[in-house]
């Protein structure tokens, strides 16, 4: 049982060498093991700024707060230490990496999370059951990461990671965004599959609540302007779907 | 997914290769540092002046001519100006080198039948094991001046391939040397081959009769063991009509207090439809100046194919050479350098298109880390009646940090109106997204960085046999150790 | 051959033993002893060059392991005259430019200067003339090789065009050039300084005979967009050096478009460097070369200040026996400059058999800090798909090689920007085609 806990917030963005501009402006909140987190918000609002916070990418400074794993702040980790502390970002845009071939950095991913070098029979088991089922063919592994890869192929080989590698928590940054009914479809199942495999607690940041129909929260918080403005059960994400983020947004004005 | 591409690209497989030879790890960055008592190179005579080259000349007990054309080269050589551009060379001391170290005196031909010290060097080596393994069809090993074992598989010899250390190769084929011998590489065309033609011993003499396909590779390993020695190695192959041949050459060094001078000179004649791939993973330790002639002459529809990693060395200065002077000719250059702290890496390629309906291509990829400077030198010329030609140039260079730079001298030098001609060049940064993405997934920063350094130089390393592929990724690996932070 | 080795020759034997060892050895055509001539009309005989630098370390023998080390002085004693074995000179035949290496003043012709220097603007920009070291004068220029140092040492007065702040001029103006003998030799320096915020053109116009040493230095001051046009029209008998160093103001726009269309022997430096942030330089060329010309352009793009951007592009076009281009183009990323964007290419059409284009572009780069930087060359024919595409649509042959050609060149053409003046070149181009009847 592992906890994930946000403690008052504050982030900034460093614009240029001189320039920061704050977007996390006091954030809580608390997300357990097995538990389905989904983070709603209009767009600006600081919700893919908090995923890459918690990862740790260098062009966010935390100003103020804490995100604790199991106790322990991470924020002075460095993003891979915190990748094997078991913190995984599922990206809104994953970088091509020419070159390097998917089975090559799979492997390598799960040798440093892991501590060990994976056994070479069962592993390549594991890599053909998972690609199997998010529906990814099997050349892609000799293919270099994400170069020439489409948009849903992309995201299905973030999910294809979240499942291999195994993390405590998942971070998904709107990983439903430019995908077909279909292959959102195959990511929330393999999403799923991953939840109930391992407990693994998610966060799950979306525009839409279209990918709620597939991954079932217990939990949805409404994000605006930096920080969490409301939150509930799966009822509020029904609301938004009807009533949008306008009612918050006039609030925020306000 | 092939078995193979799996285990070239894979870092466990390296760490499995630490693990059985735990006396690599901890040697530091440049593993081939250590050195063997050098009774040899002890008592070798310092300098250079003719006597020393009829010195040469008469130990090797050579015919007149050969004589002839090494002092002729020793004139040339003293005439020719130091180059004027490239890397510093001002600290040459060519009055404290040792032009002539013999480390034997019979060349042997079992690997049990060396001194004990020189079969040690090369186990640690694993030039043997190679061979048991089957991995080369032939083996040359050169220590100091003279090659002292050699071996080649007895289908070949059958078959009429010639593979030998250049001196007993003068001794026994005198009528290649007579033909061929510095007709690629005149006596005097630089500095540098002037030298080496007048003070050259050893390197490896290969022929391929006409329509034989050496299927597996040829290798050649060069060590200097004595500090201040100069190594002039001379190679010469020759490929008749519709033959193959790929021959492998690796080359390394102790780590001494002064510096050592590395001047080969290698000559290739590709017959009729012949091809010759000829492979180099130089890893000199950082006091040797590596400053090495190569070029081919490519006949009607012959290949030929340079692959060059150069990884070690304080200065390399080397431009593989294709002449195409056959119709249909073709020349290929893939180029790796790897420039770390206190290296000069100037490296390219030449291509010179002589006949018509001639095309060659040069990709060179080039990393500077740790101040280390990295450059692509390169020639491609199109000469008067070289019609229908066609050459593409790409090279691109990646750098890791701050410190470091990376330069690019392409001439380009045509003279002749139907040709097509590309050049294209990148520089590039390591981007810190891709940094983040690969640290995200868990791979410590000097990881990621070694994974994105390979990726960068995959394109070249997959035309690498596996264990030159393995050899280069672990070097690779080696070079960007305390590269972060 | 020097002598020395003819005596060589005499003492060693061509054949010993059956073995040819002397000339005959070399078995790849263009190679004798000493390797290869890649420049066989060149002066480039290296045994010659051993032999003095042993003496003494003049410059020739300088090694240079940057274009950041190339040394520049006022002092004309501080360059000895070429003898092409340089790298800056290797493509260049000195033989010919001879003249202009020589510590000389402009000549008088029938009782006047041997080039008429006059201005064509707006009066008050032409702001007197600028002695030597008379500031703004020699603070950009920096004379490089021998002959900026001797056309700086012998233009006693610069001509001085101060474009005032915040300007805005649609026209072009301009400062012309005429030469009024091809035997006699001529120096000028032009300053142009434009002032913060100004927005305007000048073109520099060379035309007649000449023998001619022409600097030029520009100051773009902060904020101003200034386009400078180098015409080389001259007549083919003319010899023209000359050296146009620019320095770019902060968040200023600078672009530099050479034009060379006749002369006999035609080389210019276009260099540019920044004092600050923010600033853009285009550095354009075209160069049509006949039979016997040769036509030389060097670029230096010199990056020694953060976050600047930098484009070049020089388009050639060769007929004719023995017409020679050469273009080098260096780039140079220091340390400092990180933020950098650059990019260069160089193109060259040949038209004809016996032509020769040299293109050498150079990148040097000290920081990986960079946004990008890259380079390209390419010299060929026609682009066999640009006229295949023009037939398929139903264009004769012909006329498709001449749409194809004219839109190869135009691409400098149209950088310039105005009518009358992209016209009259067009016209001159066509002059030009109409010789190899393209």
């Amino acid at each position: 049982m592992s906890t994930l806990e946000i403690k008052d917030l504050h982030v900034s963005v460093i614009l240029d060498d001189e320039n920061t501009k704050p977007i996390l402006k006091g954030v809580n909140l608390t997300i357990k093991s097995g538990e389905i987190h989904a983070i709603m918000g209009p767009n600006g609002s600081g919700k893919s700024t908090l995923a890459s916070t918690i990862a740790g990418h260098p062009k966010y400074t935390v100003d103020s707060g804490e995100i604790l794993l199991d106790g322990e702040d991470v924020t002075a980790m460095s993003v891979d230490e915190r990748a094997r502390a078991g913190l995984f970002l599922a990206m809104q845009y994953p970088v091509e990496i020419p070159g390097v071939t998917m089975s090559n950095f799979l492997r390598s991913a799960k040798t440093a999370v892991s501590g060990e070098a994976p056994a070479l029979r069962t592993w390549t088991k594991d890599v053909k059951g998972a690609m199997n089922q998010l529906k990814i063919d099997p050349d892609f592994v000799s293919r270099n990461v994400n170069e020439g890869f489409s948009g849903g192929e992309k995201k299905r080989h973030e999910i294809l990671q979240l499942e291999l590698l195994q993390p405590k928590f998942g971070i998904l940054d709107e990983t439903d965004s430019g995908l077909d009914i279909d292959a959102l479809q195959v990511v929330s199942e393999g999403v799923n599959r991953a939840h109930e495999a391992n407990d693994l607690g998610v966060m799950l940041i979306t525009h839409y609540t279209r990918i709620l129909r597939y991954i079932k929260p217990d939990f949805v918080h409404v994000f605006v302007d930096g920080h969490v403005a409301d939150q509930g059960g799966p009822e509020l994400a029904e609301r938004l779907e009807e009533e949008g983020y306008v009612g918050y947004l006039q609030g925020a004005k306000a | 997914m092939t078995e193979q591409v799996e285990r070239n690209a894979d870092g466990n497989v390296i760490s499995d290769v630490l693990e059985k030879n735990p006396e690599l790890e901890g040697i530091g960055t440049y593993q081939y540092g250590w050195y063997d008592s050098d009774d040899a190179g002890q008592s070798a005579k310092r300098g250079l002046n003719e006597d020393v080259v009829r010195d040469i000349s008469a130990k090797k007990n050579e015919p007149e001519w050969m004589l002839n054309l090494r002092l002729k080269a020793l004139k040339f050589f003293d005439r020719k100006p130091m180059p004027t551009w490239g890397a510093d060379l001002n600290e040459i001391d060519f009055d404290n080198i040792k032009y002539f170290v013999r480390s034997t005196e019979s060349q042997a031909e079992t690997w049990e039948d060396l001194p004990e010290d020189i079969r040690n060097t090369y186990e640690k080596l694993g030039i043997p094991e190679a061979e048991r393994n089957r991995l080369v069809a032939g083996v040359a090993a050169q220590y100091e001046s003279e090659v002292v074992y050699h071996q080649i598989r007895e289908d070949l010899e059958r078959q009429g391939v010639i593979f030998m250390d250049t001196d007993t190769a003068l001794k026994e084929h005198p009528e290649f040397f007579e033909e061929y011998f510095g007709t690629v590489i005149p006596v005097g065309d630089n500095k540098f081959a002037a030298l080496n033609t007048a003070v050259w011993s050893g390197g490896s003499f290969v022929y391929v009769p006409p329509g034989v396909h050496v299927e597996i590779p040829l290798q050649a390993y060069f060590r200097i063991n004595t500090e201040n020695m100069g190594q002039f190695e001379r190679t010469l192959i020759i490929a008749d009509e519709d033959s193959y041949v790929h021959y492998i050459e690796g080359c390394t060094a102790p780590i001494y207090k002064s510096d050592s001078l590395h001047s080969a000179v290698v000559e290739i004649v590709c017959k009729k439809n012949a091809r010759v791939r000829y492979t180099t993973i130089q890893n000199w330790s950082n006091n040797v100046y590596n400053l090495v002639t190569k070029r081919a002459i490519a006949h009607e529809g012959a290949t030929m194919e340079w692959i060059d990693g150069n990884i070690g060395s304080k200065v390399t200065q080397k431009y593989p050479a294709v002449y195409m002077t056959g119709e249909h000719a073709k020349g290929e250059t893939l180029s790796i350098a790897f420039a770390g702290e206190g290296q000069h890496q100037d490296t390219g390629s030449k291509m010179v298109h002589i006949a018509p309906n001639t095309s060659s291509s040069i990709v060179s990829k080039s990393v500077a880390r740790g101040g280390g400077r990295a450059a692509y030198r390169g020639l491609v010329q199109v000469r008067e009646g070289a019609k229908h030609s066609k050459n593409n140039v790409v090279c691109d260079a990646l750098l890791v940090d701050t410190i470091s730079r990376s330069d690019t001298y392409p001439y380009i030098d045509i003279r002749e109106d139907e040709v097509t001609l590309g050049h294209e060049a990148t520089v590039s940064r390591v981007s810190e997204e891709q940094l983040f993405y690969l640290q995200q997934r868990g791979l410590p920063e000097d990881e990621a960085m070694a994974m994105i350094v390979r990726g960068f130089v995959e394109p070249i390393a997959r035309e690498l046999p596996m264990e030159y592929a393995l050899e280069l990724n672990r070097l690779i690996e080696l070079q960007m150790e305390g590269s972060v932070g | 051959m020097t002598d020395q080795i003819k005596q060589d020759q005499t003492e060693t034997p061509e054949n010993v033993g059956g073995v040819h060892v002397g000339e005959a050895r070399p078995a790849i055509p263009g190679m004798d002893q000493e390797g290869e001539k890649l420049s066989p009309d060149l002066a480039t005989d290296d045994t010659i060059g051993a032999r003095k630098s042993a003496n003494a370390g003049e410059n020739g023998s300088q090694v240079m392991h940057s274009r950041a080390e190339r040394p520049w002085s006022f002092d004309v004693a501080d360059f000895s005259v070429p003898n092409g074995r340089e790298e800056e000179w290797r493509f260049t035949p000195i033989k010919k430019l001879a003249p202009l290496f020589e510590d000389a003043a402009t000549d008088e012709v029938e009782g006047g200067p041997a080039v008429e220097v006059s201005f064509d603007g707006p009066e008050s920009w032409l702001s007197g003339e600028l002695a030597s070291g008379q500031a703004p004068r020699d603070t950009v220029l920096r004379p490089a090789d021998r002959a900026a140092v001797v056309g700086s040492a012998n233009a006693p007065q610069a001509t001085y065009v101060r474009i005032p702040e915040n300007a805005e001029h649609e026209a072009p103006v301009a400062v012309r050039i005429e030469g009024k003998s091809a035997s006699a030799r001529s120096n000028s320096h032009v300053v142009i300084e434009a002032g913060e915020n100004s927005h305007s053109t000048l073109v520099i116009e060379h035309t007649g005979s000449a023998i001619h040493n022409g600097n030029v230095e520009i100051i773009v001051g902060q904020g101003a967009t200034l386009t400078v046009i180098s015409l080389q029209r001259w007549q083919d008998d003319t010899l023209h050096v000359g050296q146009h160093d620019a320095e770019v103001g902060k968040d200023a726009h600078y672009k530099h478009i050479s034009v060379t269309l006749g002369g006999d022997v035609v080389r210019l430096n276009s260099n540019v460097r920044f004092s600050d942030e923010g600033g853009n330089a285009q550095l354009f060329g075209l160069y049509f070369a006949d039979a016997g010309q040769h036509l030389e352009h060097r670029s230096f793009v010199d990056h020694n200040a953060p976050r600047n951007t930098s484009n070049v592009l020089y388009k050639g076009a060769l007929q004719g026996e023995k017409a020679h281009t050469v273009w080098v183009g260096d780039v140079l990323i220091q340390k400092a400059a990180e933020g950098t964007d650059s990019y260069e290419k160089n193109q060259n059409l040949v038209l004809t058999d016996g032509a020769r284009a040299d293109s050498v572009p150079n990148l040097e780069i000290e920081t990986g800090i960079i946004e990008g930087a890259g380079h390209a060359s390419t010299t060929g024919q026609l682009d066999d798909e640009h006229l295949w595409y023009l037939m398929a649509r139903g264009i004769p042959e012909k006329q498709a090689r001449r749409l194809v050609v004219r839109g190869f060149l135009y691409e400098i053409i149209q950088q310039i920007g105005d009518a009358d003046l992209e016209d009259s070149l067009m016209e001159a181009l066509e002059d030009e085609l109409a010789i190899s009847n393209n």
